[in-house]
């Protein structure tokens, strides 16, 4: 019996025999497959609702083919020719995502980056790397050290996640409180439009030459382009590495203590707030974090500068009533930091968890926390709803909210969907941003409008202009109006 | 750990269950108790509730797995692959040549992916469950994998006898009782007899007493177990080990990783536990030049060619390494011979990267085979290096076939003290 596929291509009609003819004439035979166990294989990402189908044997979605461009002229003549077929490309990196971005949902072709990984220079000189946009992430980071830099890009996806995937989805690691997210290290890129055209920025510290349109693609979740290539900021590895942790009484007087840092011109790589919940969780042995949240920090750079800021990170944390921990709750953190277990433990035993992050200014930000808590846990069946704070600015912070239950009186994907409407729409009522760095997809996709306003109507009106067959990724970002009347005329 | 350490780790989850609802706990009873769902109605040899953990991670392991790193193909990652894997066990896809080629050319069973492994354990040794349960259905193996079983089962090994003639030659100069049995690996025998000349060149002068039952000899299993023919690896292990008892030997020695593996780890499960200690060639080296045995002449010719051609290293290969952890010996038995020639290379010991030639992936897809060794050599190349010394008979076969313009250097360790011993 095979496998039921859960977004089915209802509505994309196209000729695939005209189709694979084309993409073998662009790609050869080695970088084009419709195989079955291919198809199997790439109709998924890590969302886990998508891991209660699969073991259910659904697959959240199928495409009809998949390519490995080797260069940005298949990368050019495949828009061209998907345009003028009128069928769908999904650009994937390795489909890691946890919102379902990179899912065919309408079919189509997938656009694999994966051979296009190249690190093409690094310039020692103006401290950059440029590279092609298929890289593991991992695998880049491990090269730039052994030449003694970093990207300072570790988000923990980081394994099984490619430069790609952080760009469409505009991406935020673990030490991005000192290193910025990933808009803030892009330098310039090289994309393809929907229409076939190469677009390629330079290099520059600033520009001031109207709108920047390089910074416009990234977070478009592959809905306007594809980036293949892009010139980042890179850094020397760091001197010295100062870890300390406090524990305080309340999230209110953490995120206090850690609002008074940033705002002091202190920026930790790493920073990271655990409510009480996940303390007890994840930092059971500290004696003095009983019932407290859980801070740790990571202090990098030159050992002048590291020293210095792990001085003023000190002050502040006892300023807001902050216990001293020492450096071993951040070491179980650097140990334990990529040991993603639940997802295949727990999922298992019919237990629905996710985690969905939010970002708000400071003068919200315990209310955000309590209410979005308070929301999760007002949902029946949710046995457990934690949070934590992993990014911070001068003007605010970014909450990742972890939650747990089962369902009660609804199948698992209606609990599932009703959890993250609870915490979304409490995050726009309180004034938040309904997403930090996982993006969109399609988990997010309803609340577009509430988000935007009428600025939502302008994206659109841009998508509809470079994407006016809405080929790229369709189903994404858009909702599924643009482009959908001229398919079904076809 | 201690249960009480275990209960105090879990105690944030037990607190949650505890302040849960009874309808909320009713129905997490239930989804408990439903788990079974999820597994195959009737007995199988694989793994299932690892495979699950497996295919439902994110597959944090990938970016350290050489197959999908070179084949760029998503289908070869490691949770894929154990995707696949399950959906054929519960009888989700059809089991077809097509569906099963990415579990054979997709796999090195190099182990990369266990150090990355939260739950530790390879993708490799969870498929060497599924193609036992695999194996009942042959027919539809994808046709190469079915003739290289057909062969296997022909000729008790990889090759035909007369494939091997001059291995055999040699090994029949060797008493049929004594001290140590030799036990040559197939591809040694097939593709580098100077590995076996070498071997014995170095007992000689040591005072080994090397015994060889070569008329007799068959492979040690390995390649029936990774297509999951365990019947011919129990007879293959079974045969083996009746040869260890007739020889008398004290001990066994194996210049292949994968047939000491095999021997060591492998022959337990498969019923036939060799009682014996199995060296492979690097202890026996070692424990020679320990107690003094081995002794080398620094100025002999035969080793200028290949101190002139610059910076000499070494490829760890992935069985020995990672399923064995054997690397400290060699590293310090080539820092005595080379010694500051000698450079040890960044992805080394347990953090080595597989030649290409592990598991089936060479008669699955020998291309694909041929595309990771020339990767793993241009990562020699990248820092300098001309002269690789590995010490496996598949390493040195992969590295050798994809090296046409001889621009590496390539030596199997057992060369290099045979050549430098003194006479």
């Amino acid at each position: 019996m095979p496998p039921e596929i859960v977004y089915e291509n209802a509505n994309w009609v196209y000729d695939k025999k005209v189709v694979k003819q084309k993409l073998l004439e662009i790609f050869g035979l080695k970088n084009v497959s419709d195989k079955e166990v291919d198809l199997f294989a790439y109709g998924k990402d890590f969302s886990l609702i998508a891991s209660h189908w699969l073991l259910k044997g659904k697959i959240a979605a199928k495409p009809d083919f998949i390519v490995w461009p080797e260069n940005v002229k298949q990368i050019s003549k495949l828009l061209k020719m998907a345009t003028a077929e009128k069928v769908p490309v999904i650009p994937f990196g390795s489909g890691s995502g946890v919102v379902g971005g990179a899912l065919p949902i309408h079919g189509g072709i997938i656009v694999d980056m994966k051979k296009m990984d190249k690190i093409v220079e690094i310039n020692k000189v103006n401290l950059t790397a440029t590279i092609q946009t298929g890289i593991n992430g991992m695998n880049l980071e491990r090269t730039l050290n052994s030449k003694g830099f970093t990207m300072g890009h570790i988000p923990q996806s980081v394994y099984t996640s490619t430069l790609g995937g952080y760009l469409a989805h505009k991406a935020a690691g673990q030490f991005s409180t000192k290193y910025g997210k990933i808009e803030d290290m892009i330098l310039s890129l090289e994309a393809v439009l929907p229409d076939g055209t190469i677009i390629k920025s330079k290099p520059a510290p600033r520009k001031s030459i109207g709108p920047q349109l390089d910074k416009f693609l990234i977070g478009s979740e592959g809905t306007l382009a594809i980036i293949t290539e892009v010139t980042v900021r890179i850094w020397p590895l760091p001197e010295k590495r100062v870890l300390i942790s406090y524990a305080f009484p309340s999230m209110a007087q953490a995120l206090e203590a850690v609002r008074s840092i940033l705002q002091s011109q202190v920026y930790p790589a790493v920073i990271r707030i655990y409510d009480a919940n996940e303390t007890a969780r994840h930092f059971l042995t500290e004696a003095n974090a009983k019932d407290r949240c859980m801070t740790i920090f990571v202090c990098e750079g030159s050992q002048q500068i590291a020293e210095f800021e792990a001085s003023i990170v000190s002050e502040k944390s006892r300023s807001c009533e902050g216990v001293a921990c020492g450096s071993a709750p951040v070491e179980h953190w650097f140990a334990t930091r990529f040991n993603v277990k639940e997802s295949s433990t727990l999922i298992p035993l019919n237990l629905v968890v996710d985690t969905i992050e939010v970002a708000v200014m400071w003068d919200k930000a315990n209310k955000l926390y309590q209410s979005v808590i308070a929301s999760m846990n007002a949902v029946p069946g949710t046995v457990l709803a934690t949070g934590h704070a992993s990014h911070f600015y001068e003007q605010g912070v970014c909450f990742y909210f972890s939650f747990g239950g089962t369902a009660v009186k609804q199948t698992e994907e209606e609990y599932y969907r009703t959890v993250w409407k609870a915490c979304i729409e409490t995050t726009l009522q309180i004034g938040g941003t309904i997403a930090h760095h996982h993006s969109i997809g399609l988990n997010r996709l309803q609340w577009m409008k509430d988000e935007w306003g009428a600025a939502y109507d302008v994206i659109k009106r841009i998508k509809k202009s470079l994407d006016p067959n809405n080929i790229l990724n369709p189903g994404k970002l858009f909702l599924h109006e643009v482009g959908k009347k001229e398919q079904k005329e076809k | 750990m201690r249960i009480v350490d275990k209960v105090k780790r879990k105690k944030w989850m037990i607190q949650a269950l505890a302040q849960a609802s009874l309808a909320e706990k009713t129905s997490l009873t239930k989804g408990f108790l439903n788990k079974k769902q999820f597994y195959p109605t009737k007995k199988v040899q694989a793994d299932i509730t690892n495979l699950i953990y497996c295919m439902l991670c994110p597959n944090m392991c990938r970016f350290e797995c050489p197959v999908v790193e070179t084949s760029k193909i998503e289908t070869h990652s490691p949770a894929i692959k154990s995707r696949i894997a399950y959906y054929l066990e519960m009888n989700l896809l059809d089991k077809s040549a097509e569906t099963l080629q990415p579990l054979f050319e997709g796999c090195l069973h190099c182990s990369a992916c266990k150090a990355w492994c939260p739950f530790d354990f390879a993708v490799g040794d969870l498929l060497e469950d599924v193609t036992v349960d695999l194996f009942q259905n042959l027919k539809k193996y994808p046709q190469k994998l079915q003739d290289f079983t057909i062969r296997i089962q022909t000729n008790n090994g990889l090759y035909q006898k007369e494939q091997l003639k001059k291995a055999t030659k040699l090994l029949h100069a060797l008493p049929k009782e004594g001290e140590l049995y030799y036990f040559p690996g197939c591809v040694t025998m097939r593709n580098h007899p100077e590995v076996i000349e070498g071997i014995i060149q170095i007992a000689k002068k040591a005072g080994v007493k090397l015994v060889s039952l070569t008329d007799e000899h068959v492979c040690c299993g390995a390649p029936s177990l990774y297509l999951g023919d365990q019947e011919k690896a129990k007879e293959l292990a079974k045969h083996n080990k009746e040869l260890f008892k007739k020889s008398k030997a004290k001990a066994i020695l194996c210049e292949c990783p994968e047939c000491a593996y095999t021997l060591k780890e492998k022959y337990p499960e498969l019923g036939s536990k060799v009682k014996l200690p199995v060296l492979h060639v690097v202890e026996w080296l070692w424990d020679l030049f320990e107690k003094e045995k081995l002794s080398f002449r620094f100025s002999n010719k035969k080793i200028e060619k290949i101190l002139e051609s610059g910076p000499i290293s070494y490829h760890d290969p992935c069985v020995l390494s990672r399923k064995l952890h054997i690397y400290d010996q060699t590293y310090c038995l080539l820092a005595t011979i080379f010694q500051e020639q000698f450079k040890e290379i960044t992805y080394s010991k347990e953090q080595t990267h597989c030649c290409g030639f592990g598991g089936l992936v060479n008669i699955a897809n020998h291309q694909l085979a041929d595309a990771i060794a020339t990767k793993r050599l241009a990562e020699f190349q990248d820092e300098g290096i001309q002269t690789i010394i590995t010490s496996c008979p598949t390493c040195l076969y992969g590295f050798q076939k994809n090296n046409p313009e001889l621009t590496f250097e390539l030596f199997d360790l057992v060369e290099i003290v045979s050549k430098l011993m003194d006479d």
